[in-house]
């Protein structure tokens, strides 16, 4: 089972473009993905795939109700098949109160005399559904910032990829990234593991060498680097599809180099494939 | 590496119900990959074999000694720019559209026509003879002795 968790510190590194497109290049390469939506920003991987959410209806069943303990249905009535060979998890609205719906159940349930680990909900969501039966690899995409959508996407996939925009600030991100882990790790009590960090937008402007080297010297693998194409995923974001779709489909005129960077994502999800299966 | 993170996987979610899992067997660091992606992303700044045009060109067309390449200076595409009124034939239009193209397959990124004009008046200001090749064609007469 490959399971990881795309996260990122900051905001516009690619984190949701990147999922898509790992997500159709694992499919692409004959495995069985699911991908997860926890983000309930608008703007989400649920709007870039073009998945109709019931977002604003909270009666409907959604994925917190299932991380509180409220299902309305069975966790795989909320998969949806996507045009690119993987299935998607979509966001809901409800996602945004996440955190106080947690507490709540946690209350409830020791109320109750019953064990409810707020943090590790979506592992056990998974595990009751036997997602594994049917999946051979899960990305998880919950918001940047730190909560209890983050952790149970980290509990729940143990292992991230970790995008990062090679800029000064986007080095003191990686750096800010160690922090953030450890406390995870010793927190939810786990082990992590960093698949791979993707310096991702990468101009003509960056030393990306130095970058790389500094990621090295902090014991991270970064397989690839993806140039900065934001004609190829911007116009994926208009067309709402992935980037290989927008490419195959939409692109009259194609650019070897855009070739070349689909090309990149793919070898990418193959090196994850390799260090990522167990 | 670095306190308590690594590279690699992290412990198999899914193991067995129990969450406490030994440390997944192994995971190689993997750092020789840096040529390769390295290589394939730093396009050469300067124009290597385009040799006879160089000195003409060398004073303003980007790179002033240590200031910054001209595109990373400049805030947006028009900064320091005059609009100048350009009429052209559709055919040449087509040219202008190809050249970009190539250019923009070239460096491997894309590029605002409005530097691929430029680029092209700079480069063709350095070919006079090529230039009056091409004016000949169009009807221009041979200058007479």
């Amino acid at each position: 089972m490959l399971a990881y968790t795309t996260y990122s510190e900051s905001g516009g590194v690619g984190k949701t473009t990147l999922t898509a497109n790992l997500a159709d290049a694992h499919s692409q390469q004959g495995r069985d993905v699911l991908v997860i939506d926890l983000d309930p920003q608008q703007g989400s991987l649920s709007y870039l795939l073009d998945i109709p959410t019931s977002r604003d209806d909270d009666v409907a069943d959604n994925i917190a109700r299932h991380l509180i303990d409220e299902p309305k249905g069975d966790f795989n009535e909320l998969i949806r098949e996507t045009s690119y060979g993987f299935d998607v998890v979509p966001s809901h609205g409800m996602l945004e109160n996440l955190p106080q719906l947690l507490m709540k159940a946690q209350n409830l349930a020791e109320d109750l005399g019953e064990e409810f680990s707020p943090n590790d909900r979506l592992r056990q969501v998974l595990i009751d559904a036997d997602i594994q039966r049917e999946y051979d690899t899960i990305i998880i995409d919950p918001p940047a910032s730190p909560g209890p959508h983050l952790y149970n996407a980290v509990s729940a996939t143990r292992s991230l990829l970790l995008p990062v925009k090679p800029t000064g600030k986007g080095m003191q991100s990686i750096a800010g990234i160690e922090d953030i882990l450890t406390n995870l790790e010793a927190n939810l009590d786990i082990d992590l593991g960093v698949l791979a960090v993707v310096p991702n937008g990468i101009g003509s402007t960056s030393d990306q060498e130095d970058y790389l080297e500094e990621i090295q010297q902090l014991g991270y693998d970064a397989p690839v680097t993806i140039r900065d194409r934001s004609a190829l995923f911007e116009g994926s974001w208009d067309q709402r599809c992935t980037a290989y779709y927008y490419y195959g489909h939409h692109r009259s005129h194609k650019r070897a180099y855009e070739a070349e960077t689909l090309d990149k994502l793919r070898e990418l999800a193959r090196h994850i494939e390799e260090v990522g299966d167990q | 590496m670095t306190n308590g993170m690594k590279s690699g996987a992290g412990s198999d979610p899914f193991s067995d119900s129990s969450s406490d899992e030994e440390p997944p067997e192994e995971s190689e660091p993997q750092s020789e990959k840096s040529e390769e992606t390295a290589e394939t992303t730093s396009p050469s700044k300067a124009d290597d074999d385009s040799s006879p045009n160089k000195k003409s060109q060398a004073p303003d067309s980007g790179q002033n000694g240590d200031t910054l390449p001209y595109i990373f200076a400049r805030h947006s595409v028009k900064d320091s720019r005059k609009m100048i009124q350009y009429f052209l034939r559709e055919d040449t239009q087509e040219t202008e559209k190809d050249a970009r193209h190539a250019v923009e397959d070239e460096l491997g990124t894309d590029v605002p026509l409005t530097d691929i004009r430029e680029a092209l008046v700079r480069v063709g200001a350095n070919h006079p003879d090529e230039i009056a090749d091409e004016l000949r064609d169009w009807g221009y007469r041979l200058k007479e002795e």
